[in-house]
């Protein structure tokens, strides 16, 4: 039993019920309090990276108490490779957030700072919890505080875009609950009668081909909405516009990532048969969402749009690299979506201090900043590259990660893995394009806008906030060795669970009930085979042509099954 | 091998430090310590810096590596990316190839670092140049010195952003910052195909360590690499095509090259070191670099040749009729890198290095020479209004020209040479019947082709000479009385250079020439090492073996010095041609001659059209597309048909639901009574709901409790499990029937699918399913 989650999740809320019965008229000092709150948790949580233990795949700080006893239904949190660094990126860009935001949110402040608070906890929650209801009311919890930071705080269409972003989230959240209650039901069946929403029990309840799909494809429906994915990518744009900086930042620096950690965590690994046949489907759209978000971002005319559109592209590389269920993918995923985090997160925060200053988005408003903001240009430019995907900054280690590990790695689940990779990399040399396109426009050239003769460079207040994250951009592209080991554990780990349940579906192909994992496994010995004898195997990388050479550690036999807890009742006890 | 550990490290730290030092302090230095002692501490700590690296190479290699007799060194510095299988280390290693060109990134750079602190002298950012200078070298210098492919590609594409910073460094000129954009993003093309030939190969190596793919090609045919076939080619085929395309975007050779002429955009200084003598090179270097790989390729090698020879003519002929001094250069060299990759392809790896380093220290010398030039004509870079500058500027005019009679190919100038050492192997390379146009063999073309590029070399060279330096000035009367004075430290870095252009030809003295001096063939001997990795295998892929050739005899002594005969026939040639046209300014025969071959003039001098090709095939479609994506694709049909349409569609239904819930109590309880009524008819009306004998019969003719199957005869193929909801119709049920298949069920196991599937019926409590829909007798 380790505390350390919790007083994660509990010590914002505190902190916004403490601003939220502060003095109306003392915004200043609900801000105050609301960056002393944000920052202290940052502090609470560095113990998660100190204690972390490396090489270790697991679920580690876990904690796992009865919530609704009589649904099976537990407070169950944990932190694994997969969650701690977007963990982290959580709690390092709350308070950046709301510092940055110090002059730009003139009315209700006290309520804006209450907001990003219940929203981190949101955040933090969504990504610790191992049970699917409790995740569910996290992932519901973060709905609402942007709901209204976009709402309340955003630009001229707020409210449109607001509600479109709502409605959409919704429609997908309703999917997955459905999936949740269907998934929790087929584990009562085949376990004999034991209720329980706890992920690591519901792992073990192998569903028919036919339920995988539907629920597969529901649990993905939320998650490519959050993510988001082409074609239901337009909430995108209109909500990082109409945001105010310090939403535009989170929606772009966690929220969106959730998608695709929905997809690592529960999606994938709950319904491997599903998700190895609707991977082509889901890189293909991922494929079309890197070019076609790249394409967009080209001609638009709002600088925010365009960085908007932007992420619709860089989240089809991560999505890609989940798509190809290989370590390389998987860590290259959670990598990039630190990376993409950490890049759009500054590039928002850019704008917002160009918006900040002339109360305008237009790229044509700019031109020539480079001579009277050069600190501002420093930062936008290291940010634009770390976006581009230059090696040595942080957006080159994820995006080669994920096109190793789908070009040589992916053949399991991807068909012509190759040719999509080919494609998606297109993405990168139109990434190029439109970045420097639009930092051309906003900085070179002559300063023609009498308008922007005056502009102030970035203030102490400012340098300070942008510092953390352009050190991260270049630290984590030079050295990502302390990041990437800590993830790399888990992600293999996952490649061989997902390998070992989708060889156990195989086994259950025929099934009509949904039945335990344990009454598969001893036909699942090498499940690689099992797959490739199925679906064939596409992949070229070395160590799958050469069955001669020892395996390496990736492709190691998975460890045996974990005892499924708590569910396994024995079924001859039944009467 | 014969290796040792080595701090390798700090020759790629002492310019990044630098860099950092300029960039965080350079603007704060000139300001607080005075306009003059600060660019002091600015140049000395960038000078400083790159000399460090510069000692430090040169000690490691001839200390070390010749002195204690090392093949290499190596330096293992941290593990950057692991995962999985993937093993990528911040490994260096100085090996016999490393070595040539980090004295030529160091030696080479540090002199243009001197020149640049007086061409840059009154610039007000003088610290952020510095900063990218030295970034520019600390990337190179990564370039060359990574062990791993991933690593080289790190310096490939640092290497990039530093020239993409420099080109644009005048930023407040919008040309200047859309040059720079414009190279970037043509290298990003090339590295396109540079990651995905990395992909490749690793798929088959298994790692991306040039030492690993050397193992994987040792095996000659053999190798997986050409074993393996991706779309039914080999892959080392495949593999080094895509990374050929890294190295047209790289080095600027067809159809990749349009953005060089543009980067001259940038001061002179950067011209001279990263557009002339470093990072353009990096192809031709890539290529050594990977030499087993590449000969293992013929269809590749075959292909760099032609497009080496083509680029070569192609960027010469557009030379000619050039009229800004920088473009010339900058054609010049784009015509040069197309030597190099002509040498590449044919194998001749040491041609290929010989004439990079020969072409770094006299086209390094012109470009210095042409930037002396421009500071001296107040930033004039038009030689149409220069002329007669030998009188103000001695020793610019002198190296100039020293440097041209070594890019011309005039014996004994340094170019001469390597100039020809690439032509005899073009010459005697029989093309291993892989292209015989018209069944004429390939060899003959390519040295045809790569004969009349040195021809227009030596012409557009020595009229770019003479109409800069000889005959009588053109330009205005002010320029001319108030030209910038040559300063010594601008100075001595041409004579530097222009003294290595006039003897580099040393380190690769021609084995024909034996008997009479003896010197070796310096560099061939250094590079043995490296080049022998290609040359052990037999059959086709024999391209390294031509070295040995030349060794043997295969190609006589004759045919050899007939080459040299003609390679130098030729640079004289053009040499007479060119002085009689232009000796005194631009004479009536050059403008005749123009008007003769009008159309060919005007396809020159219009750069044979090919940034408007480019733009009307590439910049503008996307663009297009673009913007139909936008249009169409999301506000149109998105948001305007999925989005609104479902709004809209939800508010029609809205409206027209709205009518019946208007508050009358009888309405509501007539559709209740009449739906109540519906659903009552159905379930009774169908016999099959109705007798409860939508079950399927079991063996035994009786029904089995699997409702499912029912519910899937009614809905069609789907199989949900529904059995929560079926419990809703277990009224009909009859009690025995569930007791008898309880019965028959027996221990658990021994039917794995079903035997759990059917526990649902009761909980272990013994309550109905879903709590009391049902009616559990």
């Amino acid at each position: 039993m380790n505390h350390l989650i919790t007083a994660l999740l509990v010590l914002p809320i505190v902190g916004a019920l403490v601003v939220a019965t502060l003095p109306k008229a003392e915004t200043k000092l609900a801000h105050g309090v609301g960056i002393a709150f944000a920052v202290l948790e940052f502090l609470v949580s560095l113990p998660l990276i100190s204690g972390f233990a490396v090489g270790q795949a697991g679920m580690q700080f876990e904690t796992n108490v009865p919530w609704i006893a009589e649904f099976g239904i537990n407070y169950h949190v944990g932190v694994d490779g997969f969650s701690l660094w977007i963990i982290l990126l959580t709690t390092l860009l709350t308070p950046l957030c709301i510092w940055g935001a110090w002059n730009s949110i003139d009315k209700r402040g006290a309520e804006f700072v209450a907001s990003m608070l219940v929203l981190e906890t949101g955040m933090i929650g969504a990504l610790v919890a191992l049970d699917l209801i409790l995740f569910f009311v996290f992932w519901e919890l973060m709905l609402i505080p942007m709901y209204l930071i976009i709402g309340v705080w955003g630009s001229e269409q707020r409210v449109a875009a607001a509600i479109k972003f709502f409605i959409y989230t919704m429609v997908g959240s309703a999917l997955m609950l459905a999936a949740m209650i269907y998934l929790a039901v087929a584990h009562w069946q085949a376990s004999g009668g034991v209720w329980t929403f706890d992920l690591q029990a519901l792992q073990q309840v192998v569903l028919t081909p036919q339920a995988q799909a539907l629920c597969f494809w529901a649990f993905v429906a939320s998650f490519a909405i959050k993510v988001p994915l082409f074609p239901v990518h337009t909430w995108l744009p209109d909500a990082h516009t109409q945001a105010p900086t310090p939403g535009s930042v989170i929606l772009a620096g966690v929220l969106l990532k959730l998608g695709t950690y929905g997809m690592l965590r529960f999606a994938f690994p709950l319904f491997p048969l599903a998700a190895g046949e609707g991977a082509q489907i889901l890189a293909i759209l991922a494929i079309i969402g890197i070019i076609y978000g790249a394409l967009v971002a080209y001609v638009q005319t709002d600088a925010k749009r365009l960085v908007a559109y932007s992420s619709v592209s860089h989240m089809g590389f991560i999505v890609l690299g989940i798509a190809s269920v290989s370590t390389q993918g998987f860590t290259g995923a959670t990598f990039q979506s630190l990376a993409h985090g950490l890049t759009t997160g500054a590039l928002f925060m850019a704008i917002g201090v160009l918006y900040e200053r002339r109360h305008t988005r237009l790229i044509s408003e700019f031109g020539g900043l480079a001579k009277v903001m050069p600190w501002f240009t420093a930062f936008f430019m290291i940010a634009m590259l770390g976006s581009a995907g230059l090696p040595s900054l942080v957006g080159f280690v994820g995006e080669f990660l994920i096109v190793v590990g789908a070009f040589a790695e992916g053949g399991l689940t991807l068909i012509n893995a190759p040719v999509l990779v080919t494609v998606a990399a297109v993405g990168v040399i139109l990434g190029a394009v439109y970045l420097l396109l639009l930092f051309q426009r906003l900085m070179f050239g002559p300063l023609t806008n009498p308008k922007n003769e005056g502009l102030a460079d970035l203030g102490l207040r400012e340098r300070l906030v942008f510092l953390p994250v352009i050190a991260l951009i270049i630290l984590m592209g030079v050295y990502p060795q302390p990041f990437l080991s800590r993830i790399d554990p888990t992600s293999q780990a996952a490649v061989a669970s997902f390998n070992l349940k989708r060889c156990a579906s195989i086994r259950h192909a025929l099934g009509e009930r949904p039945v335990m994992m344990e009454t598969l496994v001893d036909r699942c010995a090498d499940p690689v085979a099992v797959i490739a004898a199925t679906y064939g195997d596409q992949r070229l990388s070395a160590n799958a042509s050469a069955p001669t050479t020892p395996p390496p550690a990736a492709a190691a036999p998975p460890p045996p099954p974990p005892a499924a807890e708590g569910a396994a009742a024995p079924q001859g006890g039944q009467p | 091998m014969n290796e040792t550990e080595f701090n390798l490290h700090f020759i790629p730290l002492f310019p990044l430090l630098g860099a950092v030092f300029n960039l965080l302090l350079g603007k704060q230095l000139l300001r607080s310590l005075g306009d003059r002692l600060g660019r002091e501490v600015v140049h000395l700590v960038a000078i400083g810096a790159i000399a460090f690296s510069c000692f430090f190479t040169i000690s490691a290699v001839f200390e070390v590596m010749v002195g204690q007799d090392y093949d290499r060194l190596v330096d293992s510095v941290y593990p950057w990316i692991v995962s999985g299988d993937l093993h990528i280390g911040f490994d260096l290693v100085l090996d016999h190839l490393s070595a040539v060109m980090c004295l030529v990134i160091t030696g080479v750079g540090l002199l243009i670092h001197i020149f640049s602190v007086g061409y840059m002298a009154k610039d007000p950012d003088y610290g952020r140049y510095f900063a990218y200078l030295n970034l520019f070298c600390a990337a190179m210098l990564i370039l060359v010195l990574g062990k791993s492919l991933v690593l080289t590609f790190v310096g490939w594409e640092g290497v990039g952003v530093c020239s993409y910073l420099l080109i644009g460094f005048w930023f407040t000129d919008d040309a200047k910052a859309t040059a720079g954009r414009k190279a970037f993003i043509m290298n990003r093309v090339g590295d396109f195909g540079f990651i995905l030939g990395m992909l490749l190969i690793y798929t088959v190596v298994g790692s991306l360590d040039v030492d690993a793919i050397a193992r994987a090609c040792a095996l000659g045919e053999q190798s997986p690499l050409v074993q393996k076939l991706i779309f039914g080619v080999p892959i080392a085929t495949v593999a080094t095509m895509l990374l050929f395309v890294g190295c047209t975007g790289k080095s600027a050779q067809i159809p990749l090259f349009t953005w060089l002429p543009d980067a001259m955009a940038g001061p002179t200084p950067v011209s001279a070191l990263i557009h002339a003598a470093t990072m353009v090179t990096a192809g031709v270097y890539l290529i050594v670099r990977l030499n087993f790989l590449f000969a293992l390729a013929p269809v590749t090698m075959a292909v760099i040749a032609v497009i080496g020879a083509a680029t070569a003519l192609f960027a010469a002929t557009i030379g000619i009729t050039q009229n800004d001094i920088k473009k010339v250069l900058a054609y010049s060299t784009v015509s040069q890198l197309g030597y190099m990759f002509l040498a590449a392809g044919m194998g001749a790896w040491v041609a290929a290095i010989f004439h990079l380093v020969t072409h770094a220290f006299f086209k390094a010398c012109l470009f210095l020479g042409s930037g002396a030039v421009i500071e001296a004509c107040h930033h004039n870079q038009d030689i149409r209004t220069m002329g007669g500058l030998r009188e103000k500027m001695p020793v610019t005019a002198g190296t100039f020209f020293v440097s041209c009679l070594a890019i011309a190919g005039i014996f004994p100038f340094a170019g001469f040479f390597s100039k020809d050492e690439i032509l005899l192997h073009a010459y005697a390379n029989e093309s291993r019947g892989i292209f015989t146009p018209g069944g004429m063999e390939l060899n003959y073309i390519l040295y045809s082709l790569g004969a009349l590029a040195a021809l227009c070399t030596s012409f557009y060279m020595f009229r770019l000479y003479y109409l800069t330096f000889e005959g009588k000035f053109r330009g205005d009367h002010h320029t001319w009385h108030h030209y910038v004075r040559e300063h010594w430290i601008m100075s001595l870095p041409l004579v530097i250079l222009a003294g290595f252009a006039a003897i580099g030809g040393l380190l690769g003295w021609p084995h024909v020439f034996g008997g009479v001096i003896h010197i070796d063939h310096v560099l061939e001997q250094w590079l043995e090492p490296i080049t022998s990795l290609s040359g052990t295998y037999g059959g086709e892929y024999t391209v390294g073996v031509r070295e040995q050739f030349l060794h043997e005899g295969h190609v006589g002594s004759g045919m050899e010095l007939t080459g040299m005969a003609i390679g130098l026939g030729i640079g004289i040639a053009g040499w007479v041609f060119a002085r009689r046209l232009y000796l005194d300014g631009p004479s009536e025969q050059a403008a005749m001659l123009a008007k003769r071959f009008s159309a060919l003039h005007a396809a020159s001098s219009a750069k044979y059209w090919v940034d408007e090709i480019y733009d009307v095939l590439f910049v503008k479609p996307v663009r297009m597309i673009g913007q139909l994506c936008h249009q169409v694709g999301d506000m149109l049909l998105i948001d305007g048909v999925g989005v609104q349409g479902t709004a809209g569609a939800v508010g029609v239904l809205g409206t027209l639901t709205k009518a019946w819930h208007n508050g009358n109590v009888r309405r509501y309880l007539a559709s209740l009574t009449f739906g109540v009524a519906i659903l009552l008819g159905v379930i009774y009306l169908n016999p099959q709901v109705s007798r409860g004998d939508i079950l399927p019969k079991n063996a035994a003719g009786e029904r089995e409790l699997a409702p499912d199957i029912g519910l899937r005869r009614t809905f069609g193929a789907q199989s949900v499990n529904m059995d929560l909801f079926w419990g809703l119709f277990k009224i009909h049920l009859p009690g025995k029937a569930e007791q008898d298949a309880a019965a028959r069920r027996g221990p658990p196991g021994g039917e794995i699918i079903r035997a759990p599937a059917l526990e649902p019926a009761k909980n272990p409590d013994g309550r109905p399913l879903n709590g009391g829909a049902g009616g559990q007798p």
